[in-house]
């Protein structure tokens, strides 16, 4: 069925003609938060713990590459290319892959490696859910693809909720090929720094 | 009106424009956009799509025919009243191809809106979503009220196949449209309202607030499907009803008809066998 | 003076659930009350009209009015049959189906908003699995006061089986996560979707018990 077929039926049906632009649309109410960072933090605490993640909260990027090193405990582990990671000296790390640009390689690094490093593009305090915009930099096998995931994060990416997300940058989700809200995961164990 | 109820309202009754600013939005984003008439085509679509990609189908066309019909049960199933379990994904191949349905599709952005959904490793190599045409909503920024009637572990915007750099994500992304019967229901507007429906379960029994009291996008969940039944009512009317309303209004009768039902009881009934004495029989001799 | 209730044990209870019509009868006369059942009830129509089938629902509704014309109040075990009553029996008759729409009442509700009772003295020494309520069913609040009950919570309800219009089998995950559970006992508000659990958890083989409200709070 050609697309012009059925677009042309529509029309018909509603009574409108081709090319006939529509009312203003309703306006959807955005709930604005106005929480302090401490509230902020508060409230994702609860909400993450809930969907069974594992808040860290430290006050340095050293402490942040401390807590990566302790979480790894040895093991190997693959990162994504968030210039957070580098920062934080996390790419130094014994036994932790990084800088892939063949899909090829990746992938099968994937099959065998159980751990992914990646930063986020935000935090909803109100929801506890971890926005990630998959991109050259960050690959989505890395996050949300192995058992057991790390986020390193800047304070700074908590936003009070996805109105607020909405509402920075509607079109932003356009510039990637897919944006996902995660609100923890039976599949996965996830544990997030935030500095 | 709620918001809700407003958006929905708003989209239905100019679907045709935001259907093709989707289009044209996702298909700019390296998409492909098809339009399909109903689940038939649908299933003839991934029948040719699994054969030319050389893609093995455990089960074959039957299978593909089946997920076809979960995946679009077209608007009969709002007129007889069926719950909106959302069907799950399909993954062929070892991620040669993936077929999901949508939750939303915003047209400003271009974007599919999945939940529930995680595929695993780099793949698929190709993600085919199918949505019925009243899926869309104008805005990105819609889902502020949108999102919160669907919580999901995990919630998927697709605007594209993966993009130049990128190492994982779908080589092509296909977006299959389908009217199913839906572009009739528009044309009556004592219908359309149903499509407003963006199945959030708030009106199936044994969901939290189950039971038809607030259907967050105003449709009379209990008056409205039944209206509708009433014109096309299920094959079980007729007769078997009218003998069924003539039983029930003689006491006498329905209490033989009970006896009946004990002598005569059949495991395919799907019901545990009754015991063997009825209320009004065990009331009788308790109270003599 | 002694209150008088009539019960509507509903067609479903009356054949298939006897039990749960008697479990009932003996809470309500614990609470006070006068208990009479009145012969000429059969159902109250909704298996036709979630069918779509209105005629014979509204025949058979006018028959539930004729029986039921003169009672004070009319408790039934079923929310769905109180719901079909209480919002349709308005459309199928004049003045009088209109005022004893308003006088049928789900039994936890009636107990609880009527009666005014919430706790009726009830002991069952059970771990038990209890099924989501629906609508304005007051279930969960009385079962809070009886004695050794043991509640165990199982997440997510969906899919839990209907019996009338298209009819919908109970979901076999469902039925695990009750299996899964450790309770002994699941009681259930609606005689229907208990009986549907009921055979579902046997043919999955599980020895779990399934028993209605009513009998639950006629139990010491």
């Amino acid at each position: 069925m050609a697309g012009d077929a059925l677009l042309e039926s529509l029309r018909l049906a509603l009574g409108r003609k081709k090319f006939q632009k529509p009312s203003t649309p309703p306006e959807p109410l955005l709930v604005v938060r106005n929480w302090t960072m401490e509230e902020r933090l508060e409230r994702f605490r609860a909400a993450f713990e809930e969907h069974g993640g594992a808040l860290h909260v430290v006050s340095s990027e050293q402490e942040a590459r401390t807590l990566v090193a302790e979480l790894l405990a040895g093991r190997e582990a693959l990162a994504s290319g968030a210039p957070v990671l580098a920062e934080c000296g996390v790419l130094g790390l014994a036994g932790v892959q990084s800088g892939f640009t063949d899909p090829e390689l990746l992938g099968n690094a994937a099959q065998t490696v159980r751990i992914g490093i990646s930063s986020c593009y935000s935090l909803l305090a109100e929801s506890g859910e971890v926005v990630l915009r998959f991109t050259p930099e960050e690959p989505r096998c890395i996050s949300m693809g192995l058992p057991i995931w790390v986020i390193v994060a800047s304070r700074r990416k908590l936003l009070a909720n996805l109105d607020e997300l909405l509402g920075l940058n509607p079109r932003s989700f356009e510039s990637s090929s897919e944006t996902a809200l995660i609100a923890g995961s039976e599949r996965q164990e996830i544990h997030l720094i935030l500095i | 009106m709620t918001k809700p109820t407003e958006i929905r309202s708003h989209v239905l009754a100019n679907l045709d424009h935001y259907l093709a600013e989707l289009d044209k939005q996702l298909t700019a984003q390296g998409g492909t956009v098809v339009y399909l008439r109903g689940a038939d085509e649908v299933a003839d679509y991934l029948e040719l799509l699994t054969r030319e990609r050389e893609i093995p189908v455990p089960g074959g066309a039957e299978s593909l025919r089946r997920h076809a019909e979960r995946l679009e049960p077209g608007v009969e199933a709002y007129l007889r009243g069926e719950s909106p379990a959302d069907p799950e994904s399909l993954e062929l191949a070892d991620g040669a191809l993936r077929i999901s349905a949508a939750a939303f599709l915003i047209a400003d952005a271009g974007a599919i809106c999945l939940t529930g959904e995680h595929p695993g490793g780099t793949g698929p190599k190709i993600q085919v979503v199918v949505a019925g045409i009243e899926k869309v909503l104008p805005r990105m920024r819609d889902l502020a009220v949108f999102l919160p009637l669907l919580p999901s572990d995990t919630t998927r915007f697709l605007t594209g196949p993966r993009r130049a750099g990128e190492l994982d994500g779908p080589e092509e992304l296909c977006l299959i449209l389908v009217d199913g019967g839906r572009s009739e229901l528009l044309a009556s507007p004592e219908r359309r309202d149903l499509l407003r429906c963006v199945r959030c379960g708030a009106c199936l029994p044994g969901r939290v607030g189950g039971g038809g009291v607030d259907c967050p996008v105003g449709i009379d969940t209990e008056g409205l499907p039944l209206r509708l039944r009433e014109e096309a009512p299920l094959e079980v009317g007729g007769w078997k009803f009218r003998l069924w309303g003539y039983v029930m209004r003689k006491p006498r009768l329905y209490e033989f008809a009970g006896q009946m039902l004990r002598a005569f009881w059949r495991e395919e009934w799907g019901l545990p066998a009754p015991p063997a004495k009825s209320f009004r029989q065990a009331w009788r001799e308790g109270k003599k | 003076m002694t209150k008088r209730v009539s019960l509507f044990v509903t067609c479903v209870v009356d054949q298939l659930l006897p039990s749960a019509g008697l479990a009932m009868a003996e809470v309500l006369a614990r609470a006070g009350y006068e208990v009479e059942f009145r012969p000429a009830q059969t159902c109250c129509g909704r298996p036709a009209y979630e069918a779509g089938c209105r005629e014979q629902a509204q025949l058979v509704g006018e028959h539930f009015l004729r029986s039921f014309a003169d009672a004070e109040y009319v408790v039934t075990p079923s929310t769905a049959c109180a719901t079909m009553l209480r919002k349709r029996l308005p459309e199928f008759g004049g003045l009088a189906a209109r005022e004893l729409a308003g006088r049928v009442w789900e039994f936890s509700r009636f107990l609880v908003e009527v009666a005014r009772v919430e706790d009726v003295g009830a002991r069952f020494e059970h771990a038990a699995v209890v099924q989501e309520a629906e609508g304005l069913n007051c279930g969960p609040r009385l079962l809070a006061h009886v004695k050794g009950l043991e509640q165990v919570s199982v997440s997510d309800w969906a899919g839990s089986g209907k019996l009338w219009g298209r009819g919908e089998p109970v979901s076999p995950a469902l039925v695990n996560r009750i299996g899964a559970s450790g309770a002994s006992h699941v009681i259930g508000m609606e005689a229907e979707r208990l009986l549907l659990l009921r055979r579902a958890l046997e043919k999955a083989g599980h020895a779990i018990e399934t028993v209605h409200l009513a009998e639950v709070l006629a139990s010491r």
